[in-house]
């Protein structure tokens, strides 16, 4: 099967938190993904920057787990944006038109910049 | 060996044989296992209150004489009982025990019947702070060999004349203590495997109950999801028609339908929920039927994808979404205007073998509530072959975790293109197989081929 893993780390900078996706996000890591974006937003941490670097692939379940975080934010201050996707991952979002939907940033340090 | 010693021996033997069966029988009544369960009727305390305080009784009478001194284990019965049912059967079997041994008086009568009675109650007490639980072998046997040392305690406090008292205690303490903590340990390990077999029954029965449930949703979520495909396909004026799609084990959401429109034409759709199992199926049972009825609202397919849209993204929780190819062919024109809403993109080999994607031209349906939709058209001539598939074709995946691929599936197309669509749909399917092999698939396999035949 071509899951596998997929670890989750977080990290904190003011009001803003990074978490970064290291794997694939695909229907068997999803569940751990939504649980602990949901858990961040409960928690009341609503700016979320991805860190996609070590990501290395995501399925239509993987995007469903970001976009219902995203509609849970709903029109507020807070928001959910990407960094650092590789080539592939940033086609999978142009292609399905997520770029559309998410912020897309080049790197860590951008994204983190455009909540200030 | 003395032959005294090969009396006690046997005497002893005999008294844990006796044990063994006791404790056999009572792990098979029913009134145990309710305890075990956490069910305390009046009937099962009285009557294991009963059973442990017969237990208490044989502990006294089948106790012998040792040098002079009377060993005996009629605190194992109230220290059993009190263990494994509660302080009400540990107290009162100590009751029944401690009385009995009233009865029969001497010099320690009063220090026995005390200690068999606190085995009870201390037995109980340990009961209920192990949330009314057994609490294993090892603590039952630790548990023993101490309750007989406060009982020594006992007779030495209580019992007169002291020097009677400890001359006596200094004989029987060790044998006591010895024989009493072998009969808790038959007693227990018995016990534990009762208790060890009830929660492997449990386990099972809940893993079995677990599984049933998964396979009856499993079932559900297949017969939405093929009631929702067409069941025959319409013959097109000039051009061949296949389809085809391979739910996977937990099935996926992939579906795809025509829908005969007014004048020379026919709309085509396929898609794929972002999603598995019956939330995915009834998401694209919503779908599918919102779709539909705007088809028939709108003469314009970017009409008819932005409306459906809209009304999805309304209802669409947890971030659910579909993305859907929808085409109307004009068998007339010979042309196919398309919306591409978020779904991998379908192939047009043309005659020549050339090759060209009907790319996207939205965003998947139920994501964005006020997305925009382009539509495109292509003329089509004879020989066009466009096949429509969704991502479980391309991502379906070898034993090395190699994925299918489009470029796979676009050498198939390319190299079958001159034969009937029905034949280019089973081609591609053996490849897939032959690809696969035996390595299971996670995702529903969808296909459509559509032939463009001479005039």
């Amino acid at each position: 099967m071509m899951s596998g893993t997929l670890s989750i780390s977080e990290r904190i900078f003011g009001d803003v938190t990074v978490v970064s996706l290291d794997g694939r996000l695909d229907t068997t890591t999803a569940s751990d993904a939504e649980a602990s974006l949901l858990s961040l937003l409960g928690a009341g941490r609503q700016k979320i920057v991805i860190n996609a670097r070590n990501l290395e692939y995501i399925s239509s379940a993987g995007l469903r787990v970001l976009l219902a975080a995203k509609k849970k934010l709903g029109s507020g201050s807070g928001d959910i944006r990407l960094a650092a996707m590789s080539p592939q991952i940033r086609n999978i979002f142009a292609i399905t038109g997520f770029d559309r939907i998410f912020l897309l940033f080049d790197d860590e340090g951008q994204a983190l910049a455009s909540f200030s | 060996m003395n032959p005294e010693y090969l009396g006690y021996f046997i005497v002893l033997f005999q008294m844990m044989a006796v044990i063994v069966i006791l404790a056999y029988f009572v792990t098979r009544i029913t009134y145990f296992s309710e305890v075990l369960s956490g069910i305390f009727t009046w009937k099962n305390q009285i009557l294991l209150t009963l059973f442990f305080g017969l237990v208490s009784i044989y502990g006294t009478e089948s106790g012998i004489s040792i040098l002079g001194a009377p060993i005996n284990i009629r605190d194992l019965g109230p220290m059993v009982g009190g263990l494994s049912c509660g302080p009400i059967v540990g107290c009162g079997a100590g009751i029944i025990g401690g009385i009995y041994r009233m009865t029969l008086g001497g010099f320690t009568c009063t220090a026995c019947t005390l200690a068999t009675i606190l085995a009870g109650f201390f037995a109980g007490a340990i009961y209920l702070l192990n949330h009314r639980r057994f609490v294993g072998w090892q603590l039952a046997v630790a548990f023993a060999v101490i309750m007989e040392g406060i009982h020594m305690g006992i007779v030495l406090l209580v019992s007169k004349p002291f020097s009677q008292a400890f001359e006596l205690v200094s004989i029987v303490a060790a044998p006591m203590i010895l024989v009493n903590a072998a009969g808790m340990l038959v007693f227990a390990l018995i016990i534990g495997n009762l208790i060890a077999e009830r929660r492997t029954k449990e386990e099972r029965d809940r893993y079995g109950a677990e599984l049933e449930r998964k396979k009856a949703e499993l079932q559900v979520a297949r017969t939405i999801q093929e009631s929702l495909l067409p069941r025959t396909l319409p013959t097109l004026p000039g051009m061949e028609l296949a389809a085809k799609a391979l739910p996977a084990t937990e099935v996926g959401g992939d579906f795809y339908d025509t829908i005969p429109l007014s004048g020379d034409s026919s709309a085509m759709l396929i898609g794929d929920v972002s999603g598995k199992g019956v939330p995915a199926a009834l998401f694209l049972s919503l779908s599918r039927t919102v779709v539909r009825a705007n088809t028939g609202w709108h003469d314009r397919s970017w009409e008819v994808i932005r409306d459906s849209n809209k009304m999805i993204a309304a209802d669409a929780a947890s971030g659910m979404f579909i993305t859907l190819f929808f085409g109307v062919l004009d068998f007339r024109k010979r042309q196919l205007t398309y919306v591409n809403a978020g779904h991998n993109p379908p192939l047009l080999v043309h005659a020549d073998a050339t090759s060209e994607e009907l790319a996207i031209t939205g965003i998947a349906l139920g994501a964005l509530d006020s997305a925009d939709y382009e539509e495109r058209m292509v003329s089509l001539s004879a020989g066009d072959v466009i096949v429509l598939y969704t991502d479980g074709v391309t991502e379906a995946v070898n034993d090395r975790d190699e994925q299918f691929g489009t470029v796979r599936l676009e050498g198939i197309v390319r190299d079958a293109h001159t034969r009937p669509a029905e034949n280019i749909l089973d081609r591609i399917l053996q490849e897939i197989a032959a690809f696969t092999g035996d390595t299971p698939q996670f995702d529903d396999i969808t296909l459509m081929v559509v032939k463009v035949t001479s005039p």
